[in-house]
């Protein structure tokens, strides 16, 4: 994305040393994806993919099953070969390289846990692969235990600990050889909702505790939110918006991020006079923030979206701006909140997300509908 | 519990139980009675054995085991059928591999053809060998009968080999590699050690294959002498119940060799999945 920025590497970068011959150009780190395509067949899973990670951050790529988030992990971790593209990893050029030379360790959906192996030998795995001496091995395995709070069950083989104690021991089994960049592959997938809370916890601290750069991949908008320092929403094999958490929340850039990043209506809605920020939803003119309507051009189709939590329900006999009116085709409570479904005139339905105590309004009812002006995003 | 309560679990063993214990019975004996009366007439103390038996004796089995001919013979059996089952089993293994995981061209025409050793009748087989080794007349003998049988045994133990690989779960291989495990360390770490239980019953089941087999052999055979051909020599003559002896002693190693193999291989698998 933002590799023009970067200065060109005119010299030869000594792998892992930082040592660099010629000229002295401090030497790149992080992840740097550069224009990756993998087709199969006629189908291109990954799209002109460019995207970097910066040392010691959490990125998370995003989006439906189908997307190309997980094609485009297999292609950083080597098993899979990028058609077109770079990718670095701390300066270096890695496609040309197989998995096993690749400074990137991953944690599988299924764990993968060797079933002939206990889990301290799991563990040692990856730094007998190295050949570390044998007391250096122990020591870490030791630590790596007590990290993932396994202690005392090194001796126990993969089938006689817990899901989620496999799961822990697949996460430590690729941090303990330390690498450039973890790859996480929907990890928590095969857990139980609270269990999962818990690791999304826990992953966190670890990545904090040891500075080191995730890469995780999932499907749960939720999980992306909490997490992540930045999340790239995939669609279709391409990046379709790559930002902070907060940003891709509140200013979504395109219809797909912001459906299905938390919930968003989305209304067509035709631009009337930029200039005033004025939009024409449903025969209706509407007024949009300002800054929502720069760079529209009159009689354009746009979308105009809202979060189903910014969408206001009145109460009886009163209206809110910009005063619609519908009727409530279904109430669908959840605890702490509640959805209403408010259907106009038309195809055309709302969503309101309605948070705990606030009083519901029945099936069937006329209900007043509106929102704050600032809510409202303009996608395309 | 009301009268409509569809009753689950084992039918009723007293329902109908005579006839199917006496038709299990009957398929046993279907099986094994051509094996038993063998053992039984190994014991049999007439020279010329038959029924009524007139008395039991182990003679028979000392006969056998001094018999320097028959015991020459049995070790040779025993070297030979070793040695194709090694080598069937080590050029199954990478076949099986490729056809498991990699991306093979008209796979099912590949398989298809890997059949050919089975279909085809041995006769047939052990024509073809004669010619061909007529180009190699020093390889007749011992080194023709090894790759004979290594000939039949490798096709099966391809396709044996091929259905446990696919249920090989791929992430084993791909997070060893991950961690920094080369082709060869994957292998040796991860592949073998998990294939091993399968890799024993192929080639157990390859030895036993390859230590009756007999007509291919024969064909190859020049003057050495296996146990099937000794044996089959011997019946032209008067056959002798030591031929039964030493025959009971290879049919009981060979089924508790068996079980013994196919009960590891289910405790192998059960921990494994």
């Amino acid at each position: 994305m933002d590799n023009q920025a970067e200065p060109e590497l005119l010299v030869v970068n000594m792998i892992g040393t930082g040592i660099t011959a010629g000229r002295d150009v401090a030497p790149e780190k992080g992840v740097r994806v550069d224009g990756v395509t993998k087709r199969y067949g006629s189908s291109t899973a990954v799209d002109n993919v460019s995207i970097s990670i910066e040392p010691g951050e959490f990125v998370t790529l995003l989006g439906p099953s189908g997307c190309g988030k997980s094609t485009l992990l297999r292609m950083i971790s080597g098993f899979v070969i990028p058609d077109d593209g770079d990718i670095r990893i701390d300066g270096q050029s890695v496609v040309a390289l197989p998995p096993f030379k690749r400074n990137t360790a991953m944690v599988f959906q299924d764990y993968a846990l060797f079933p002939h192996r206990t889990v301290a030998q799991n563990l040692a795995f990856g730094l007998r692969m190295r050949r570390l001496p044998r007391p250096e091995i122990e020591r870490r395995v030791d630590r790596m235990l007590e990290m993932i709070e396994l202690r005392g069950l090194g001796e126990r083989s993969t089938d006689q600990i817990s899901g989620g104690q496999a799961q822990r021991v697949a996460l430590g089994r690729a941090l303990i050889v330390e690498p450039a960049l973890l790859l996480l592959d929907e990890p928590l997938g095969a857990l139980d909702l609270k269990l999962r809370r818990q690791m999304q916890a826990e992953l966190k601290r670890i990545q904090r505790e040891m500075k080191l750069t995730f890469l995780y991949v999932t499907h749960d908008q939720e999980e992306a939110l909490t997490m992540s320092d930045r999340i790239a929403v995939m669609r279709a094999g391409r990046v379709e918006q790559y930002a902070a958490p907060s940003e891709i929340y509140n200013n979504p850039t395109t219809a797909f991020v912001a459906d299905f990043v938390g919930e968003a209506n989305l209304l067509p809605a035709v631009v009337a006079e930029p200039s005033s920020g004025l939009v024409v939803v449903a025969g209706r003119k509407l007024r949009i923030p300002p800054e929502q309507a720069r760079g529209l051009v009159a009689g354009s189709s746009v979308s105009l979206a809202i979060r189903s939590e910014a969408v206001q329900l009145a109460p009886p006999g009163a209206s809110v701006e910009p005063g619609l009116a519908g009727t409530v085709e279904e109430v669908l409570f959840a605890g702490s909140t509640a959805k209403v479904i408010v259907r106009f005139e038309g195809e055309l339905t709302l969503i309101a997300t309605l948070g705990a105590g606030t009083p519901l309004p029945e099936r069937g009812q006329q209900v007043g509908v509106g929102w704050r002006e600032a809510d409202i995003r303009i996608v395309t | 519990m009301s009268a409509g309560t569809v009753k689950l679990g084992r039918p009723n063993p007293a329902k109908g139980g005579v006839a199917l214990t006496a038709y299990t019975a009957l398929i046993f004996a279907f099986l094994y009675l051509p094996i038993a009366v063998i053992i039984l007439f190994a014991f049999d103390d007439k020279p010329v054995p038959g029924l009524p038996m007139a008395g039991l004796t182990l003679d028979w089995f000392g006969k056998a085991f001094s018999d320097p001919d028959l015991m020459a013979s049995l070790f040779v059996s025993i070297k030979l059928a070793l040695s194709s089952a090694v080598l069937a089993t080590a050029i199954a293994m990478p076949a099986a591999m490729v056809l498991a995981w990699r991306e093979v061209r008209l796979r099912t025409l590949v398989m298809c053809l890997l059949l050919a050793p089975i279909v085809v009748p041995q006769i047939v087989i052990g024509l073809g060998l004669v010619l061909l080794f007529r180009l190699v007349p020093d390889l007749i003998g011992s080194p023709a009968i090894i790759i004979a049988h290594t000939t039949l045994t490798a096709c099966y133990a391809t396709m044996i080999l091929y259905s446990r690989l696919l249920g090989f779960r791929r992430s084993y291989l791909e997070a060893a590699m991950d961690l920094g495990a080369s082709d060869l360390r994957v292998f040796f770490e991860i592949i073998l050690p998990l294939a091993a239980p399968a890799l024993l019953a192929v080639m157990l089941l390859a030895f036993t294959d390859a230590f009756g087999e007999y007509i291919v052999a024969w064909f190859v055979a020049g003057f050495t002498e296996t146990l099937p051909i000794v044996i089959w020599g011997s019946m032209r003559g008067v056959l002798s119940p030591a031929i039964n002896a030493i025959s009971s002693v290879i049919i009981v190693v060979s089924l508790v060799l068996s079980a013994l193999s196919q009960i590891w291989i289910i405790r192998q698998s059960r921990s494994s999945s």
